[in-house]
């Protein structure tokens, strides 16, 4: 099996494209990689160690761009894979200097407690990147998806986060972009354990973001995902991605407009992807 | 964050609220949060306060020290919950709740001292049932302390009085 992950954000705009080589075990090209996203790092790391846990044996290639792999491997890509993952190419020694107020590296969350604390280096940025008024609400929409991951989306793998905050200076990106991938049993099921019937993928992530819908059998639960959609519409260029099984649902809001868009996935998630992008308020807001 | 850090909150408050007694006022100080998430604050005070009504004859229950922004969450919480908390800060207590009729009861019995239900549905103009529903309700979430006491015909009824 092969997964190419080509060209900038590739995960990110087009989900995982697995193709079957003929070999059993999973190669991860990144070789001609030129743009990553935290969302295509966290992803790539999810879908490694779901391999792993199957019994599938893993490699990675790294990316032939040496800008490009020294990205990677200052995000901690490498380092937070399961040992059994081989990883191509020689290690590049990379210089890392603390850069707590852009970016959170590649993390495992496998528990509630390391949740807090991804969330609380997330909200670090933000604060520390100018959001100022805007860094509560921020901190209860990313809060959502990491407790989902932690409290929804446990396996024996765990989930994966991370963050970056582009300047726009040397891209045409700008905002803080979070990501956190999931290795559970993705939104469907979650649903379905109580009461619901989703037959298929799409409807559950339809629903999912109307309030409230629980796979608990809880009263008053339900809300994260919805809440999170309405913070992307009350911020603008927000925009708001959740992936799971076979399909995705892309929003964002710009100039007053929410624009919502489900698409299906050429290669199933297992788990659950999400990845949330905001822009710094404008000024006198 | 986390429902598993609010369920631990939760606990230790549930924990302090057994060892109170009805003369007590539990005071829950929140200044030191400057942002809770919604499922967070759900799970400590969403669910608290859900399940008090086996505690309706206990301590008093009083938020403080809330940020623009936890108590927008607080009152989130309360709002999908259908619930009400005192909520205390300079300006003095107040109901948070969008039902304006127990916020009208709370304020009415913030001006009374202490109150029999009988007594309160003369003040406010409305029947026996209704007001003993809303000081029911009141008492469940701490707003009110009930106590029980004998009636001058015989027999038990209840006194309240407002927690602040």
């Amino acid at each position: 099996m092969r997964l190419d992950v080509t060209g900038r954000l590739p995960l990110l705009k087009h989900g995982p494209q697995v193709e079957d080589d003929g070999r059993r075990e999973l190669t991860i090209d990144l070789s001609r990689l030129h743009f990553a996203s935290p969302l295509d790092l966290a992803a790539v790391a999810a879908l490694a160690e779901v391999a792993i846990q199957h019994g599938q044996p893993v490699t990675m290639i790294r990316p032939e761009d040496p800008g490009v792999d020294a990205y990677v491997a200052r995000m901690d890509l490498y380092i937070c894979l399961d040992p059994r993952v081989r990883i191509s190419g020689d290690a590049l020694a990379v210089e890392k200097s603390a850069r707590t107020d852009v970016l959170v590296e590649v993390g495992r969350i496998r528990s509630a407690q390391a949740a807090s604390e991804m969330g609380e280096r997330f909200a670090n940025i933000a604060k520390q990147q100018g959001f100022g008024n805007a860094v509560p609400g921020l901190f209860r929409a990313l809060g959502e998806l990491l407790d989902n991951a932690a409290t929804h989306g446990q396996s024996e793998a765990g989930a994966f986060a991370a963050a970056q905050f582009y300047t726009g200076a040397t891209s045409d990106r700008q905002g803080l972009e979070l990501a956190v991938c999931d290795t559970g049993v993705g939104v469907r099921q979650h649903l379905n354990q109580h009461r619901q019937r989703f037959t298929t993928d799409r409807t559950a992530l339809d629903r999912a973001v109307l309030a409230p819908i629980t796979g608990t059998d809880e009263h008053g639960r339900g809300w994260g995902l919805s809440d999170v959609v309405q913070y992307v519409g009350a911020h603008e260029r927000a925009a708001f991605v959740i992936a799971s099984g076979s399909s995705a649902l892309y929003t964002s809001q710009r100039d007053g407009l929410i624009s919502r868009r489900l698409t299906a996935l050429a290669t199933p998630i297992e788990g659950t992807w999400v990845w949330l992008r905001v822009r710094l308020p404008m000024k006198g807001r | 964050m986390t429902r598993a850090n609010g369920a631990a909150a939760r606990e230790q408050l549930t924990q302090l609220a057994r060892t109170a007694t009805s003369d007590d006022t539990v005071v829950i100080d929140l200044s030191a949060v400057q942002a809770m998430t919604y499922s967070f604050a759900d799970e400590f005070l969403g669910k608290f306060l859900a399940v008090r009504d086996d505690l309706a004859e206990g301590p008093g229950f009083v938020l403080t020290g809330l940020a623009e922004d936890p108590l927008e969450t607080t009152q989130l919480v309360l709002e999908r919950r259908t619930l009400a908390a005192v909520f205390r800060d300079v300006a003095g207590p107040r109901l948070l709740t969008r039902e304006s009729h127990l916020v009208a009861t709370y304020e009415r019995a913030l001006m009374m001292g202490e109150f029999r239900a009988t007594d309160m549905a003369e003040q406010l103009g409305i029947t026996a049932q209704n007001v003993n529903n809303r000081l029911k309700r009141l008492s469940s979430v701490g707003a009110l302390r009930r106590r029980r006491s004998t009636a001058e015909r015989g027999g038990k009824e209840y006194t309240y009085q407002s927690v602040r």
